[in-house]
Parts: structure tokens; C-alpha cells; sequence
């Protein structure tokens, strides 16, 4: 009998989640796969297309014009902002640097802030005339004090990046800190005593003993960056930007979704931006060799 | 084997008391299950009120709240207000209409997102054709026509206009007055766009001091041109047209005002929503901005250093005797098809929209937003000088444009029109920046017809909603 309620207690935990996944998360999912292959205008008007919107979606020079918008800001925070984190969290690692857990709150503290917030303080931070950012520039190098970042097509993937930058980089530092600290020190000795330098030890004892980590924030930046939405859209005014400068792709999911209407063509976008990320990262996976034996 | 033989516990017991983790998560599932059962057999109504309403205005919604009282005091019917953030009353509304859930009775939507609502078949359109309710009531009498455009489709009016945005310049009378006035002009003397640019051309220093606010990163000023020279983005029955002849004189003419350089640069901008938008304004960088009604309230609160400094006038006509106004902005209030009583939600909507003269009036004091109702422009707050704009009487400058505002014509197609036209623009800025005069025209036609032909593509891709329906 006591195997018999071994074996059935698990399923009985089990159904209030399978029951809530089902009905919030699968019927969802299959829900939107069946919606994208309709042209949709409400729940009354729909009419079958089928891979129509895909089709579709690959000539819609928008879609790629946010394509290209994401990727920028996505390869832009990585290569920027990872090293950055990384830098300042090996920085702060030191036993000997004074206040350093000081320092750690400072640059971890702008994750406490909200993306609203964040927004409004950049729109303040960014203005052409009276903006910080144009008065330090041009007391610094003379440049005019009139640059509109957030309205001259050019400047504003630059202007977005930044922001990330500051929101972000103080967020990942703490990961890299947490997995320095898991590297074991006597392997530093060791090093030092085979006659490594900091450049040796960095590259031949750090890197591989944070390599899952690194993996780990390297793919979960990706995939934040693919999801760009929130933070360009508060800056920019509740819009794409100059030129469509600040599209992203989620971006452009909620204007034909919640915009014009289209719940189909928007589904539509969400897979492909599904099947985008996915395979990014798992070329990530496969480049970094995470997964392997040893890792 | 003993043990389990001297086991005197029935199997129920002896199975509950094999439970891994105890009874305490059993009880708990169990409480749940019940709990969730109950719910599915005694719904909890949520919809306790005879009417429910989303409005995304909080002014809009104190001024409600008031009449929701009075009209549950006549009716004996109840009102639940409810205020919905702006940004989210669209998807909200859009989410409700989808799953037939928790949809208002009804809701206020801002004039840009209309259009996306009236899309699909006429008879399927989430809101109710309110025509036959503004007949029988005379209510069509007493609105300027251009006002119903945006939200008539197909014939069928599907909101109610909130609000008639007709826009002036207002311009800084401490700087351009007395410098007209040594030339022995008045503001009021320059007719035409040419007359003012020219006219106070003196008063221009680069990067200093521009003659006008217009920005070029979106199509805000762009349109109030547009329109202002008979010009849409779409035209009645929802034909594309921002690629015709108007669109492009349009362009022709407003680019080069921001783009020249040196004092050839007549109008700048430093943004057109951020602080600097008034910090400009206020510091003299540009000395009048496209002012509707509604904008007039904005620099009232956001740039207070200038009060009694400012004035307004008609806009300048685009030729002699052209048109002294323009119109941008908007919201409406529709019923939803579901609504349970659409009698009483007319009415409720009647009330609020072309009830008291009073209650539009406090909302002009307050917001100086115009209301589309003639018959509450008799109200003293129409008619009172405001000391902000030096004494002018403010509501009776924006009544007698009312009935001159262009049509708006909307579309489900408007938002994605609004961002090919904003790219056109900037893009036609950096030519110019680059190149000048030198082929400008034909780089005009081209990248309105390239955008328009973007939305062409769109369009045609929309099945033929009402075929079948049409006798």
C-alpha cells in the first residue's frame, strides 16, 4: 500500500501544475502557432493564409529593418557591455580594494531602478540643449550642443546601447563575481609559482573557471536583447524612432498586433523571433562547447 | 509481512498515511480543488454595476465620476469608471474584445489607435454604428462635421468625438510684438506662412533663435501642414493619398525651413515631447510652436516662466486666403457591440459628452481642451480672458476655428502609414542636409511613393472583409 500512494502522490502534485502549464502555457503556445497562419481582425473576422505570413514576413523590409535594429543593439550590449561586467567584477574581486562592496551596491544599483524610471532619466540625460550628456560633450570636446540623440536615425541605437550599458553592466558583474569566487585559489598559487603573468592567469585559470557562467550570461543577454521592447519604447516616445531607428522586433510584433490589429501577422513574427533566438543560441551553445564533457 | 498483517488501518488511512509529504499538501490540493469548483458553478460576477466604462484620461475621469453620480441619482442605474492607462487601453480593450471577456460597455480610445479597431467586417466591428442614436437625438446638428471624419467608417460612426483640436501659433509676445511693432506691423498682420517667415526674419540667430518649432524626427508637424493645405494621410472611404501632389508640396516646402543652414534655417526643434520641448520655448531657441487647444494647457504647466508672454493666432496660411487652421490629436468614446443596454450606455454617453455646458466648461478651464458641442461653447469658461496668454480670450479663439478644422481620416492602416511617413521625412531632411536643393523634388516623390507603396502592399494583403455582405 505504501508503494502504491508512493507511486500516485507525485502525479497528484503534479496535476495543479500540468493542469495550469495546459491551459496558460501549452493551449497558449499551440493557440498562436494555429493564429499565425490567419490574417485576423478580431475573433469574428479571420481568414486562413497559411504559411502566407511568413512568407510574408521574410520580403517585409520593416521586419528586417528591426531585425538589423536588434542584432546591432544585441551584439553591441555583448561585446560592450560583457567585458565591461566582467572587468569591473574581477576589479572588485580584489581582497584589497577599500570599500569595495560599496562599489558593488553603486554599480549593481541602477538594476534597482525601473526601465520607466530608467527611461525618464535618459530622456533628461539625452536632451539636445540642455541635456547632460550634449553640455559635458561639448565642455569636454567642444561638440554642438544641439545633437538630437534620440531623434537623428544614427545616434539612437548608440543612445539605447548606452542606456543598457548603464542598467545592465552592474547586473552581470554580480554573476562574474560570483563565479570568481568560485575559482580555486590555489590554482592562481600554482600559476604564479609556474611564472604565469595576470594576462596568463586571466586567460589560462580564470576564463575556464567561469566558463560556465560566461556561457550562461552570454546567452541570457542574447535572449534579453532579442526581447528588446520596453526600454526603447519609453525612450523613444511610444514609437519606433527617427526613421525607424529604435525598431525592434518585439516592437514591431506589438504594432501589428496591438496597433493594427493583426494578432495573425504579429503570431507570425513572435515564431520567427522564437526560431531566431533559438537557433542563437544554440550556435552559442555549440561555438562555446558548453554541454561538453568537462564543463 | 508481519507488520503488515498486524496493520489494522483501513487502506484509505493507511494510504493517506503513506503520503510522502504528509496530509498537509493533500488538504491544501483538496481546498484548492473544492475552492475552484465552487468558482466554476458560482461565478463571482464581476460586472456588479448597470454600465462599465474604461477612460484613460485622469481629467477625463474626475469630470465622469461626477456625472456617473448624478446620472445613478436620475437613473437609479449604477456606473463603474474605471481608468485604464493610456497605453494599455488598447490592448486591454483589444484582449477583452478577443475573448469575449470583461469587454466595457464603454471605452475611450485615443484618435490614432481608432482606426485599428474598425477593421474587418462592418457587422463584426467591436463597437456599435452610434448614427441612428445622434440622428434621433439631433445630436449631428450640433457637431462640426470635419469632427465625426476619424471615426466614420463605411458610413457607420463608431465614436463619439471627445474633443475638436483646432491649432494656432502660439508665439512669445515679449520678443516678436515689439519688433513688429518698430516695423509698424502686428502679428496679426501676417497672413501667409511667407508673410510671417519673412517678416521676422530679423529675429533670427543661428543656433541661437529660430522663428518656429517644427519637428522632422516624426510626422507631427508634417501632418498639421498637411492638413492644413487640404491634405491626409488617408482620404474618405480609406484611400491611401500621402504620396499625392499635396503631400509633396507639402514636404517641398517644410523641409527646407529646418534643414537650410545659417539663417536660411528658419525653425528648429529640440524634440517634440521631452522637457526641452518647452525648455526651448521658454529659453527663446524657437519663438512660437503649432499650438492645438489641448497643448495650449501644456505650456500653461510646463512652461509657467512664461506667462503673459505668450499669445496666440490662427496659423498662417499656407497661400493668401487659405486655411488659418489645422487640427491634430484626438479621442473618442464608443459602445461596444456587447454592451447589455446600449440605451442606457447612449445615454450615459450623451450625458457626459453633450450633457451640462458647465462640465465642459470646468474642463476647459482646466485643460483648455475645446469640446466639439456648439451648444456648450454659450459657457462663461469659453469666454473668459486668461492672463497666461496676456489677456486673450482663449476659448473664443479656438471656437471660430472649430468649424474651419480639416477632416482626419482614419484607417486600421494609420499607424503603420504614420511610421513610413516619419521615415520619409527624415529621410528627406538628410537629403536635403546633403544635397540640398539639387534634386530634391524628385528624392520627394520618390520616398513618399516608396512609403505609400510599402502601405499599398499592406493593404492589399487585407482579405475583402464585406464581400458577400454588400447587396
Amino acid at each position: 500500500m505504501k508503494l502504491h500512494a508512493t507511486r500516485t502522490a507525485p502525479y497528484i502534485f503534479l496535476t495543479p501544475f500540468v493542469l495550469s502549464f495546459l491551459i496558460f502555457g501549452a493551449y497558449p503556445i499551440v493557440r498562436s502557432m494555429i493564429l499565425s497562419l490567419y490574417i485576423t481582425s478580431g475573433p469574428e473576422a479571420q481568414q486562413f493564409v497559411g504559411l502566407d505570413n511568413y512568407l510574408h514576413l521574410l520580403q517585409d523590409p520593416d521586419f528586417w529593418t528591426a531585425f538589423r535594429n536588434t542584432a546591432t543593439f544585441a551584439l553591441g550590449s555583448i561585446l560592450l557591455q560583457l567585458p565591461l561586467s566582467l572587468g569591473l567584477a574581477i576589479l572588485l574581486n580584489r581582497r584589497d580594494l577599500r570599500g569595495r562592496n560599496v562599489f558593488r551596491f553603486i554599480f549593481f544599483s541602477p538594476n534597482l531602478m525601473g526601465l520607466v524610471f530608467s527611461a525618464l532619466l535618459f530622456m533628461l540625460i539625452l536632451a539636445p540643449k540642455f541635456g547632460l550628456l550634449n553640455a559635458t560633450l561639448n565642455a569636454l570636446f567642444g561638440l554642438p550642443l544641439t545633437t538630437r540623440w534620440l531623434s537623428t536615425p544614427d545616434l539612437v541605437m548608440p543612445a539605447l546601447i548606452m542606456v543598457a550599458l548603464w542598467l545592465y553592466t552592474g547586473f552581470n558583474m554580480v554573476y562574474f563575481l560570483a563565479a570568481l569566487q568560485s575559482v580555486d585559489g590555489e590554482l592562481y598559487e600554482a600559476a604564479t609559482i609556474d611564472g604565469a603573468g595576470r594576462w596568463s592567469q586571466f586567460w589560462h585559470v580564470t576564463l575556464p573557471g567561469i566558463k560556465p557562467v560566461l556561457i550562461f550570461v552570454v546567452v541570457l543577454s542574447t535572449i534579453g536583447s532579442f526581447q528588446l521592447f520596453e526600454l526603447a519604447f519609453l525612450l523613444l516616445g511610444n514609437g519606433s524612432g527617427p526613421d525607424q531607428a529604435g525598431l525592434t522586433i518585439v516592437m514591431y510584433l506589438y504594432q501589428n498586433g496591438f496597433l493594427g490589429g493583426d494578432l495573425g501577422y504579429a503570431a507570425a513574427i513572435g515564431w520567427t523571433l522564437a526560431g531566431m533566438v533559438l537557433i542563437l543560441s544554440i550556435v552559442q551553445l555549440r561555438v562555446t562547447g558548453a554541454g561538453r564533457e568537462g564543463d | 509481512m508481519q507488520a503488515e498483517t498486524d496493520d489494522t488501518r483501513g487502506p484509505v488511512r493507511r494510504w493517506l498515511d503513506d503520503m510522502p509529504l504528509g496530509l498537509a499538501p493533500l488538504l491544501i490540493a483538496a481546498m484548492g480543488l473544492i475552492a475552484g469548483l465552487y468558482l466554476l458553478v458560482h461565478p463571482v460576477s464581476r460586472r456588479q454595476a448597470d454600465l462599465v466604462m474604461w477612460t484613460f484620461g485622469v481629467s477625463h475621469s474626475d469630470a465622469y465620476r461626477e456625472a456617473a453620480e448624478r446620472f445613478s441619482a436620475a437613473t437609479g442605474r449604477t456606473v463603474d469608471l474605471q481608468l485604464v492607462n493610456y497605453n494599455a487601453v488598447n490592448q486591454k480593450l483589444r484582449s477583452a474584445l478577443w475573448a469575449a471577456v470583461n469587454i466595457p460597455d464603454l471605452v475611450e480610445i485615443e484618435k490614432s489607435a481608432a482606426g485599428g479597431f474598425f477593421r474587418g467586417p462592418i457587422d463584426k466591428v467591436g463597437f456599435l454604428d452610434l448614427r441612428p442614436y445622434m440622428e434621433r437625438d439631433g445630436i449631428l446638428d450640433r457637431i462640426p462635421p470635419n469632427a465625426l471624419a476619424t471615426y466614420t467608417d463605411r458610413g457607420a460612426i463608431f465614436g463619439l468625438p471627445h474633443d475638436i483640436h483646432p491649432v494656432m501659433l502660439a508665439y512669445r509676445a515679449d520678443i516678436v510684438d515689439p519688433y513688429l511693432a518698430r516695423r509698424g506691423l502686428r502679428m496679426e498682420d501676417l497672413a501667409t506662412w511667407d508673410d510671417y517667415f519673412r517678416e521676422l526674419h530679423g529675429l533670427i540667430v543661428p543656433e541661437e533663435r529660430y522663428l518656429l518649432q517644427v519637428e522632422y524626427g516624426d510626422a507631427w508637424a508634417f501632418q498639421i501642414f498637411l492638413m492644413q493645405r487640404g491634405g491626409g494621410i488617408f482620404g474618405p472611404d480609406g484611400r491611401l493619398r500621402m504620396d499625392d501632389e499635396t503631400a509633396v508640396q507639402t514636404m517641398l516646402w517644410m523641409i527646407p525651413l529646418v534643414a537650410e543652414s545659417g539663417t536660411r534655417q528658419v525653425a528648429a526643434s529640440l524634440g517634440n515631447w521631452q522637457p526641452s520641448y518647452y525648455r526651448g520655448l521658454v529659453e527663446g531657441f524657437y519663438i512660437a510652436v503649432l499650438c492645438p487647444d489641448w497643448r495650449s494647457s501644456s505650456l500653461e504647466i510646463f512652461a509657467r516662466e512664461l506667462s503673459g508672454k505668450m499669445r496666440v493666432v490662427p496659423l498662417p496660411a499656407p497661400v493668401p486666403g487659405g486655411l488659418r487652421t489645422s487640427q491634430i490629436g484626438g479621442t473618442m468614446l464608443g459602445i461596444t457591440r456587447s454592451a447589455r443596454d446600449p440605451e442606457l450606455a447612449w445615454q450615459f454617453a450623451r450625458e457626459i459628452y453633450y450633457g451640462s455646458p458647465e462640465k465642459h466648461g470646468r474642463l476647459f478651464r482646466t485643460m483648455n481642451i475645446l469640446t466639439p458641442d456648439r451648444q456648450a461653447w454659450s459657457d462663461p469658461a469659453y469666454h473668459e480672458a486668461r492672463p497666461y496668454w496676456g489677456g486673450q480670450v482663449l476659448g473664443e479663439r479656438y471656437i471660430a476655428l472649430a468649424d474651419d478644422v480639416p477632416p482626419f481620416y482614419s484607417s486600421a492602416f494609420l499607424p503603420v502609414a504614420t511610421a513610413k511617413l516619419n521615415e520619409a521625412i527624415v529621410a528627406c531632411y538628410g537629403h536635403y542636409r546633403s544635397h540640398g536643393a539639387d534634386g530634391f523634388e524628385a528624392y520627394v516623390r520618390q520616398r513618399l511613393k516608396s512609403a505609400a507603396d510599402y502601405v499599398r502592399a499592406l493593404m492589399a494583403r487585407e482579405p475583402d472583409w464585406d464581400a458577400g455582405r454588400r447587396p
